[in-house]
């Protein structure tokens, strides 16, 4: 059913032009929702598409995560430095007519990001590395693209910081992973968000690859966090962890897509998030499974939790399946307060409503700071 | 109806067996062409409508001009809106009060059905609309002894406009998608019903639409209003034969739930397999009212149907259980949805599929719980079957929640019949067809038994039959 329309990016790869890009940026709609008769947009377009005609950052600000984060790449306006410790092969990507870009484009802000981004790298990671990455904000629009490769037999760790926490800084960046067959990658993203701030992170899996990917966002004025994962080789696995922290007036549209090509591959989305003050915090995500995916497994988990009135949550999980050889393939969500049961324990503990707020999103944040290099990112985000 | 009548009903798996080939019916207007101003006062002017309704159509006539062709709904564009005739009205004068005052050839398809037995078994009341007018119309004289008013949608509008105009197109607006609009500017039958303050009308109430002829559109309006603290149960069945070429069918329903009381709206759905289907459903409920809609689809070649719930009063509760089969190459694109709008309102949505022979079955669901619908509580569950490697099941849940007291929980799964399922019942001498359409009646069991007892054998044989085309039972 090619006329059934998805959010998914189950499109062949294109390999397009600046020049294409610009063109497509033009005639491309923001947003291509047919998903319902009465659901238009979780994201806050407008906001986004300031980029489209923001003037470049000339200079890079100092952002939040860095007090965190010691990163061996860094990427920030004019300049990419490279540790020399760095544990990979890297080398600069530049974004001039000759460039093709890899990632399908199935919306205007992509378009617009994928001809606009202007500082690049392309790591190469084999056999057992390392490498730790940080995107920085700007006085302007910072655009980033970067392409890591990581070569069949590997076992590849990799640490994103998005760090987009200054409100003048408008911010796209996209990350294209190739995994190689029987990898392991363990890729762990963390975004802060003041200004508008457009991610795409784009995972092709080969054969008997897995990918443990961890995720925590908070949302700035308008976070469109959009990650898909691509299992194409047979026995390709993606478990994938997503955390949200949104504490005063964020707008965080969470998007985890798992797009099964290949048999007997297995994909697990779970994500938790707590919404406060006048938040508003979507998850959600499409699970996909193709004909030519017999006998794979799909499971999708969301949690939203809402601890104010004015705070607003939203959960969509989108299951498609075009096979009736199917593993197993399920959903579920809840979209609720702090449940009355733990408070009770809590409050009969002595914790106020607040610390109980806080012990929840500490609890959230654990899926990342169990790294020994993330300590300290509550400092950060609560 | 006969045994041997009834025989053959439970042993054909689908409305062209049951009903055969369209025959020719004798009509005495038919208004096709370019859909116009001209058009829709034509239709207006034949039902010799008030100012007002023939107003409603053409404002509707405007938006529908206006309105874009939604982007969420797939196979339409296959219509060609002046192609189809907007209004068929059947050689008849007024709707008969028995069946031997039907032309024969329209009481054949209606006996064929089966529906005068049940009129007979269980119903209170019953209203069949064949092509753009209702034909036939009977109340039992305990309906009108309470005060209950059941009439034809048009005599309604002439007998009580006051109460019409109240509630017509107030639950369901034109404005929510182009067809919506369509069905407004081109509305012709379905029924009025009105129940007065605390009846409870214990036996349903039925409706049956019959499209008779291809390139027709169908575009009946229901209302329902049931006063504080009263009960109704209203079924709605639709059918066509065997049609050379496509039909339309556009109907709306509009329940209006008072304090209280509860509506219980049934639908069997089992068009032929060249009609697109779209129906468009509404209700609201007060303070304390239930509304629950249960739905049955079987046949079509597109369906679109989203039975929706707005929980205006506080207390107030919606359920919406529907099965759908695509079996082939036929697409049901259904959902419910949920507005909470008050406090301390509940629903809950069940949602079965069956697909197979390479059918689709999409699950297009929204909860939406609004602030200030404190401690508001929803609950979704979708369960799709795939029976084969070429078929298909969408679930697009939409939950949104701006309300902190309030929970919504979903869980959906999608999978094929279990093998240890399967194991069981081939070690116990079934076949492996046999075993499949049992498993794919238990499949959908809880969700039928909230249905009356006569259509649960009806819809249970039809799927055991649909299931005997690849070996299954029946």
């Amino acid at each position: 059913m090619s006329s059934v329309k998805s959010e998914a990016s189950d499109k062949p790869l294109v390999n397009l032009r600046i020049s294409e890009l610009k063109s497509l940026a033009d005639s491309i709609q923001v947003q291509k929702y047919g998903d319902s008769p009465t659901i238009k947009h979780y994201t806050n377009w407008n906001k986004l598409l300031k980029i489209r005609d923001a003037e470049k950052a000339t200079r890079s600000v100092q952002g939040v995560l860095n007090r965190v984060l010691k990163a061996s790449i860094i990427l920030k306006p004019g300049d990419v430095s490279i540790d020399n410790d760095a544990n990979a092969y890297t080398s600069l990507l530049s974004n001039s007519g000759d460039y093709e870009w890899k990632i399908p484009v199935e919306n205007k802000l992509q378009a617009i990001h994928s001809y606009k981004w202007y500082q690049g790298a392309s790591i190469r990671l084999s056999d057992e590395k390392e490498v730790s990455m940080y995107l920085s904000p700007g006085d302007g629009y910072v655009g980033y693209h970067v392409e890591i490769n990581v070569e069949d037999n590997s076992n590849a760790n990799i640490l994103l910081g998005i760090d987009n926490s200054v409100k003048s800084s408008l911010h796209s960046s996209s990350i294209l992973l190739n995994i190689g067959s029987n990898s392991q990658v363990f890729i762990t993203t963390i975004e802060k968000s003041g200004g508008p701030t457009y991610h795409y992170k784009y995972v092709r899996i080969g054969r008997g690859s897995k990918v443990n990917s961890r995720i925590l966002s908070s949302g700035g004025n308008m976070t469109r966090l959009r990650e898909d994962y691509l299992l194409e080789g047979c026995k390709g696995v993606a478990l994938i962890r997503g955390s949200s922290v949104s504490k005063v007036n964020e707008r965080l549209d969470l998007i985890i897509n798992t797009i099964h090509r290949a048999p007997s591959t297995l994909s697990e989305v779970k994500t938790r998030g707590i919404v406060s003050g006048e938040s508003i915090v979507a998850h959600r995500g499409v699970a996909k499974v193709h004909k030519t995916a017999e006998w794979s497994s799909v499971d999708v988990e969301s949690f939203l939790y809402i601890t104010s009135n004015k705070a607003r949550a939203y959960s969509v999980p989108v299951l498609e399946v075009d096979t009736g050889i199917v593993d197993s393939a399920r959903h579920s969500t809840a979209v609720t307060n702090i449940p009355s049961d733990i408070e009770f324990y809590l409050r009969q503990r002595g914790f106020s409503r607040s610390d109980i707020i806080r012990l929840i999103s500490l609890g959230l944040l654990e899926i990342v700071t169990e790294k020994p290099e993330l300590s300290g990112l509550e400092k950060v985000y609560l | 109806m006969t045994t041997d009548e009834t025989r053959d009903l439970l042993s054909a798996y689908s409305p062209e067996d049951v009903l055969g080939y369209a025959k020719p019916v004798k009509t005495s207007l038919v208004i096709k062409g370019k859909l116009s101003r001209s058009t829709v006062e034509e239709i207006s002017k034949a039902k010799k409508e008030p100012g007002w309704m023939t107003r409603l159509r053409l404002k509707a006539l405007e938006l529908f001009e206006k309105l874009p062709t939604p982007n969420w709904v797939i196979g339409v564009e296959e219509i060609d809106i002046e192609e189809l005739a907007y209004y068929v009205k059947p050689d008849i004068k007024k709707p008969a009060a028995s069946y031997e005052d039907l032309p024969p050839e329209i009481r054949d398809y209606y006996e064929r059905l089966g529906i005068p037995e049940m009129e007979a078994k269980f119903l209170s009341g019953v209203t069949f609309q064949f092509e753009s007018e209702t034909v036939y119309h009977k109340a039992r004289e305990i309906l009108e002894k309470k005060g209950v008013i059941m009439l034809p949608m048009e005599e309604a509008v002439h007998k009580y406009p006051e109460l019409v105009k109240q509630y017509f197109s107030k639950v369901y607006p034109m404005a929510d998608h182009k067809f919506a609009a369509l069905h407004y500017a081109l509305w012709s039958g379905g029924a009025f019903v009105y129940i007065p303050l605390g009846v409870k009308v214990r036996e349903p109430i039925e409706a049956f639409f019959l499209i008779g002829q291809s390139l027709e559109g169908q575009f009946e309006h229901t209302v329902i209003v049931a006063e504080e603290n009263s009960f109704l149960h209203f079924i709605e069945g639709c059918s066509a034969p065997m049609l050379k070429h496509y039909s339309f069918h556009d109907g709306a329903v509009e329940l209006y739930a008072h304090r209280g009381s509860t509506i219980k709206f049934t639908t069997i759905q089992n068009w032929s397999k060249n009609v697109v289907n779209f129906n468009n459903k509404r209700g609201i409920t007060e303070e304390n009212a239930r509304i629950d809609w249960i739905e049955g689809g079987l046949g079509s070649k597109i369906t679109y149907t989203y039975p929706s719930t707005v929980l205006k009063g506080a207390n107030s509760s919606s359920s919406s259980i529907v099965i759908q089969m695509s079996k082939g190459p036929y697409v049901k694109d259904s959902g419910s949805k949920m507005y909470h709008l008050a406090s301390n309102t509940r629903s809950k949505i069940i949602n079965k599929s069956i697909s197979v022979d390479g059918g689709v079955n999409i699950y297009r669901g929204l909860v939406k719980i609004n602030k200030g619908a404190v401690n508001s509580k929803s609950h979704v569950e979708c369960q799709s079957l795939i029976l084969d490697d070429h078929s298909y099941a969408y679930t697009y849940p939409h939950n949104q929640v701006e309300e902190p007291s309030a929970t919504v929980t979903h869980e959906a799964t999608t999978g094929r019949i279990g093998e240890e399922q399967l194991f069981y019942l081939r070690q116990r001498g079934l076949t492996e067809e046999e075993a499949t359409s049992l498993l794919a009646i238990g499949f959908i069991e809880d969700v039928m038994k909230d249905m009356p007892f006569e259509y649960v054998n009806i819809l249970r044989k039809v799927i055991e039959i649909e299931f005997s085309k690849v070996g299954g039972l029946g």
